[in-house]
Order: structure tokens, then sequence, then C-alpha cells
């Protein structure tokens, strides 16, 4: 009798335990699943990643419920939240374990490398279907260059829904005070590092420009005297060129020349706050940060084109979204996107369809004065369209960001090397990364 | 009866395992499971996003001509010559100190501990501010002893003595464990040795040192797999200089080299070789150290075998 006791006992026991594992869990589980099928009341939610945090953003979160409301019954549009410090490798490692949302941001250059792992859906077919009817499904409309790193084979896997400019940021304040011209729409890297040193007042701690490592983009330099990164084939590196040892000695000059902080002073800071708190006179920025205000604050601040070496060029940033071939749904997710991509139109600088550009000044800014950029801002950031240029989209570009800082930003900056030296050190590292990713 | 006995005896090693196998499942499942998987995963070609292909010893071979994986090993031995022993002379010092008979020494003991309560993240964004060379307070304090102001992080010639001045901040669960074997030397041998005339030096060479080599032997151990396994600061202190793993790579540890290859650029079948490198290594330093305790070990009860 007792054994048998004994046994159901632990039968018993057995059984709560796997209780009070397995109903929490499937509770869990079941809460959490969002509804994937479409019933007659109920609408299909689709998820949507970015590093915006909608809760803090009421005209990301105005848009979103407009498109919701226009599909009612369909989909419903549910943004995910991951914060942008290692926003990549968390959307990787989500996409890895088949658990990515239905569409999401994507930072430029990731486009290649996921298309390769067909971790994103092939929109080729999409586009054409809803050419006729979605703007933003007409690859013709785009500028030329936003589209660059969404494409693999001649297929799109990706569309962008900004194409950022690099402008040049002045304080028109500081140019009044040291009795300056403000800059023209041909000026030339001489008259900006002439500007730049008039402008810099040890001092007061006051400097004409900033450049950190990574930020400006050196490339911008290089590019402006006609040089490359790589040639057009992708196989070589051209750094030791006169053309890039032309550009990359800007930066050489900015350090003899003191006319950017020493790197120890801008160590974990927000650089861009030193240019908004008037410590820094100019400052390379994208188009759509603005720089209107300053801890809420409406600051006065200016923008200008980049300077110009033997050519006019600047910098871009092309941010992407594409959609996850997993989705259920995929038709109706790729209208979701498409409806998000045309809202996302107005309110982003620039919008890489030309028709919207082309209405800039209407353009939703939240930070601006009025909420739209000032009118005398529009033709320069457009001026800056013609000739953007947005890097190389890598299959690595983590490894070419790595060679970057560690062979020419660091030892230029920190005048550890001449710019010959990194240069060279920089172009054999550069030519290893390329072999090793044929 | 011995049938009986039997039957009992199976029925009580099963409800043992069934008691213990939450433990066996979890072992089994998030330890040796992962270990399995890793030693695979080092013999392929593998990012995540497509199965692994089979490459053999091509990711070991890969290592010995890659230029980070030699600076990472490069780093991370110079960290741990530096501070583990540095950090336990002070750690010792430190509770020799707090083992005396004063006033208010709970407090003293408490606050000297705090430090290493912190969680390393909070540590690491604490001492970004003091390195800094421009607006740190430790060049104040260097400056106002009109001692030369290293660039700490900036420059990679100090980067490393800059994680080892950090990794003091955190000697006092070290320092903890020294005071309990402090507390345990027997203090009959000491009052013996005064009686003998032994000074403060003598007693601590031949009592105190002796009595506590246990506790420094663990210390030691313990020590040397946290160097060869150090990352939390390294990861955050190194996003703010160069580009994760400070200027020229000089504060790039063989953790945060892993992580890197791992998460950031998705190889993971290469990590997992350095994952098993790093293992044998800190494996032949244990052994290392195992097989030296002989020498140098002192344990009360004798032989330790």
């Amino acid at each position: 009798m007792q054994p048998s006791s004994s046994r159901s006992k632990a039968v018993a026991l057995a059984a709560s335990l796997a209780a009070a594992i397995l109903v929490p869990m499937s509770l869990a589980a079941a809460k959490s699943a969002p509804r994937r099928h479409p019933t007659a009341h109920k609408p299909v939610v689709i998820t949507f990643g970015s590093w915006i945090p909608f809760q803090d953003h009421p005209g990301h979160r105005k848009l979103l419920a407009q498109i919701n409301r226009a599909n009612r019954g369909r989909f419903i549009i549910k943004p995910v939240y991951t914060p942008p410090t290692g926003y990549d490798q968390k959307l990787l490692t989500e996409v890895a374990a088949g658990d990515a949302p239905d569409f999401f941001y994507l930072d430029y250059g990731m486009v290649k490398a996921f298309a390769a792992d067909h971790a994103l859906l092939n929109l080729s077919p999409y586009l054409r279907k809803y050419a006729a009817s979605n703007p933003v499904a007409r690859v013709k409309g785009y500028y030329p260059t936003s589209l660059e790193g969404d494409q693999v084979a001649g297929k799109y896997y990706a569309l962008p829904f900004i194409d950022q400019p690099d402008v040049m940021y002045y304080n028109p304040a500081l140019f009044k005070a040291a009795h300056l011209p403000l800059p023209t729409p041909n000026w030339t890297w001489q008259r900006f590092l002439a500007d730049a040193k008039a402008l810099t007042v040890p001092a007061k701690h006051q400097y004409g420009y900033l450049q950190a490592p990574g930020w400006p983009p050196l490339e911008v330099y290089i590019w402006s005297y006609g040089g490359h990164m790589f040639n057009p084939a992708g196989t070589r590196a051209l750094l030791t060129s006169p053309a890039d040892i032309r550009g990359l000695s800007l930066m050489q000059t900015m350090v003899k020349d003191k006319i950017i902080p020493p790197q120890s002073a801008i160590e974990n800071l927000n650089i861009e706050d030193l240019f908004r708190q008037g410590k820094v006179a100019m400052f390379l920025g994208g188009a759509n940060d603005g720089n209107y205000t300053y801890n809420n604050h409406p600051i006065h601040t200016a923008i200008a084109v980049v300077p110009r070496g033997t050519q006019h060029v600047t910098g871009n940033w092309v941010g992407e979204i594409g959609v996850n071939p997993k989705a259920p749904h995929a038709a109706l997710v790729v209208q979701a996107y498409l409806d998000l991509l045309r809202a996302y139109a107005h309110t982003h600088v620039v919008p890489p369809v030309k028709a919207f550009a082309k209405q800039l000044g209407s353009t939703y800014v939240s930070s601006a004065p009025h909420g739209h950029i000032p009118p005398v801002r529009v033709p320069i950031i457009l001026d800056s369209m013609q000739y953007a240029r947005p890097l190389r989209a890598l299959k690595n570009m983590t490894s070419y960001y790595n060679i970057e800082t560690n062979d020419l930003y660091d030892p230029i900056l920190l005048g550890t090397m001449n710019v010959h030296q990194a240069a060279k050190k920089a172009e054999q590292a550069f030519n290893a990364m390329l072999k090793a990713s044929k | 009866m011995a049938r009986d006995r039997h039957r009992l005896r199976r029925r009580e090693t099963a409800m043992g395992y069934f008691f213990i196998s939450p433990w066996i499942i979890g072992l089994l499942v998030f330890m040796a499971g992962p270990l399995v998987a890793s030693g695979y995963l080092s013999l392929t070609n593998y990012n995540l996003l497509t199965p692994p292909t089979f490459v053999g010893l091509q990711n070991y071979r890969t290592m010995l001509s890659d230029p980070n994986f030699w600076q990472a090993l490069q780093v991370t031995f110079y960290y741990a010559v530096l501070s583990v022993p540095l950090d336990l002379m002070i750690a010792l010092g430190m509770a020799l100190l707090l083992n005396q008979r004063v006033r208010f020494m709970r407090w003293f003991r408490t606050i000297f501990y705090l430090p290493a309560l912190l969680p390393p993240v909070a540590i690491s964004v604490l001492w970004n501010w003091i390195l800094n060379p421009q607006y740190g307070i430790l060049n104040e304090a260097l400056g106002f002893l009109g001692l030369p102001q290293p660039q700490w992080l900036l420059a990679p010639q100090w980067t490393v003595p800059a994680y080892v001045v950090m990794s003091i901040w955190g000697v006092g669960t070290w320092m903890v464990i020294f005071l309990a074997g402090l507390q345990n030397v027997p203090q009959q041998l000491y009052e013996a040795a005064v009686l003998d005339g032994a000074g403060i030096g003598r007693k601590f060479w031949n009592i105190t040192l002796p009595m506590i080599s246990p506790v420094l032997f663990f210390d030691l151990v313990m020590g040397i797999v946290g160097a060869f396994s150090y990352f939390t600061q390294a990861y955050v202190l190194g996003q703010g200089v160069g580009n994760g793993a400070g200027v020229s790579n000089a504060g790039l540890f063989y953790s945060l080299y892993l992580y890197q290859k791992g998460f950031s650029e998705l190889q993971m079948g290469y990590a997992s070789a350095l994952g098993w490198v790093l293992c044998f290594i800190v494996l032949m330093m244990s052994l290392l150290v195992f097989k030296s305790s002989a020498l140098w070990v002192y344990y009360g009860g004798g032989d330790r075998s």
C-alpha cells in the first residue's frame, strides 16, 4: 500500500512541477503572440521595427494612426522599438531567430548583406504591381543615389525613407563677431580653413570647426578633390592617390592649425551639442537634424553648402526599410509598408522621391520654426541633393568603419602619423578586407 | 528482504534523479548543449542567417594570420600580467589594514567594500569621466601633484594601464575574502612568534602569508579567469574612442574581439573558434597555477593529498 502511495505522491509532485513551469509559459506565449490572421472583425497586426520611440514622437504616432484609420478592418501597423545603440546587432539576432518585425528600419549598408542571406523580401514584383497607384513604388522617381544600396542583381530588397544630404551649419553671430562675410555657395576649403582659423578663440574655448573620429565623414574631403576610396570595380583601395592625400590633408591641417577642439576635449561628448552651445562656429551635419533648438530653446543657426575642393560634393545618409520575407500575408504587409513610406515622404528631409522633394518647404519638421524648414534653407538642401553621394555599400561595413577609424581618423587626429603614413596603412588594410570578402 | 531493499534503493535513486532533474536539465540545455554546439560551430562558417557550412579547421588556421587575434591576445595578457598581481597586492594590503582593531572598523570595511557592489557598467561610465584627459578628476589630481597627465584612453600606450587603474576599484570582493582568511589565522601563532622576537615583517612572511595561501591561491585563479574574460568595461569604455576597442585597437580585449566577430560581423563560426582557444588558454593557465600550488600553498591539515 505504501509504495503505491509514495508513487502517487511522486506523480502528483511531478505533475505540479510540470504545471508550474508549463502553465505560465503557455500563458505568456499566448499573451505575447500577435494576431496573424484577419477575421471578419479583427484586422491583421503588422509589426514595424525601428529605432524611433513612437511614444516620444507625437508626429510619428499621428502618422501611424492616420494609416491605421484609413485601413480599418484590414491591418494595424504596430511599432516595435529597438534602441539605436546596437540596433543592427539586435535586428540581426531577431532575424536569425525568426522573430523579426514584418518590416523594419535598416541602417545604410545592411541591405546587401541581408539580401545575400535571404533575410529580405524581393520587392521587385510588388513595385511593378503598385507602380501605377503609389509614387513610392516607382523606382524611376527616386534620386538614383538613394537606391544604390537597395539593389542586388537588379532586384530591389528595400526602399529608402530618407535621403539626407550633409550641409554646413554655421553660427551667424560668431561670424559677425569675427567680422567675417557669411559663407557663399561657391566657397572653397581654403576659404573655409581661413574662416575657421579666424573663428577660433582659444582663450574662450571657441573653435572654428569640429572633427571627431567617424564624423564628419572623411570621404567628403576625399571626394571633393576628385578622389575615391576604392577603384570603380571595388577591388582596390586608392587612398595613396594624390587626390585622396589632398582630401585627407584637410584633416591634418585642421589639427595643425588648431581650428578643431583636441580629441581629449570632445571624448564622451555629443559633438553636435558643442555647435548648438555656440562653442563651435561650423559643423557639418545632416540636413534633417536642423539644429533649430538646443534643450528645447530656439537657437539661431544657418546652413551653407559644403565647401568645394576641385568639385562640389557632399555626403548623404540613406535610411531604408525592408520587409521580412517570413512575414505572413506578404501582399498585405507590402501594402502597409508602401503606405508608410508614402506618409513618411512628408516628414523627412529629404524625401528620396524627387516629386516629394520638390515640396520640401511643406515637409513637416517638428523642431523647426512653425513646423517647416525655413524657405532660405530649401534651395541649399536641394542643391546639395544634386551632388550628394552615399558611401559605397559593402557587404562588411563594420570592417570598413573599423579600418577607417583605426588607420585614418585616429592617427591623423591624434597626430601619431602623418597623412601619407596613415593612408598607406589604411590602403593595405582595406585591400586585405576586399580580398577577404571576395 | 534483499529484493525489497534493492527495490527501495532503486526507487530512492529514481527519486534522487527526479529531484535533481531541474539542475541536470539546466546543465544539459544551457551549458553542455551550447558547449557542444559551439565546438561544432567552430568548425563551420555560420552567420546566423544561413545554415552553417563545415570548413574543418579553417577558422583556427585563419586565426594564425589574423593580426587582430594576436592584438587581442597581447592586450589581454598585458592586462592580466599587470592587473592580477597588483589587485591582489592592494586587496591584501587593504585586508591587513581592515583587520586591525581600531574604532569604527565596521564602517571602514563597509566603505572600502562598497565600490565592489556597483554594477560594472556604472563603474565604466563613471571611469570614462574620471579618465578623461581634459576634464577628468584623475588628471586633475596628477596635475596637482606635479605628475605627468597621460592621455589614458586616447593614447594606445596608456589604454591598458587605464583599465588596470580602473580594476583597482573592484578589489573589494578579494579584500573581503582575504579578510576572512586573515581572521582564521590562529592568534597563538602570532603570540608565539612575538615571544621568539619576530617583528611585523617576519610575522607576515612566516605566519600570515603561509596561513592565507589557500585564499591567495583561490583569488589568483579567479583573478586569472576574470582577466581573460574581461569584457563589460572594455565594451563600455571602448565605445567612446576608436571604433569600439580604443585607439588603434589598444583596448581590444579577447572577449571584446570575440563579441565583435560574433555579433557585429556575424562570424559565429570564427567567434566559436576564438571561444575555444580562450577556453584552452584559461585552462592551461589554471593548470599551471594548480601545479605550482604544491610549492607555495599551505593547507593547515598537512599535505592536501
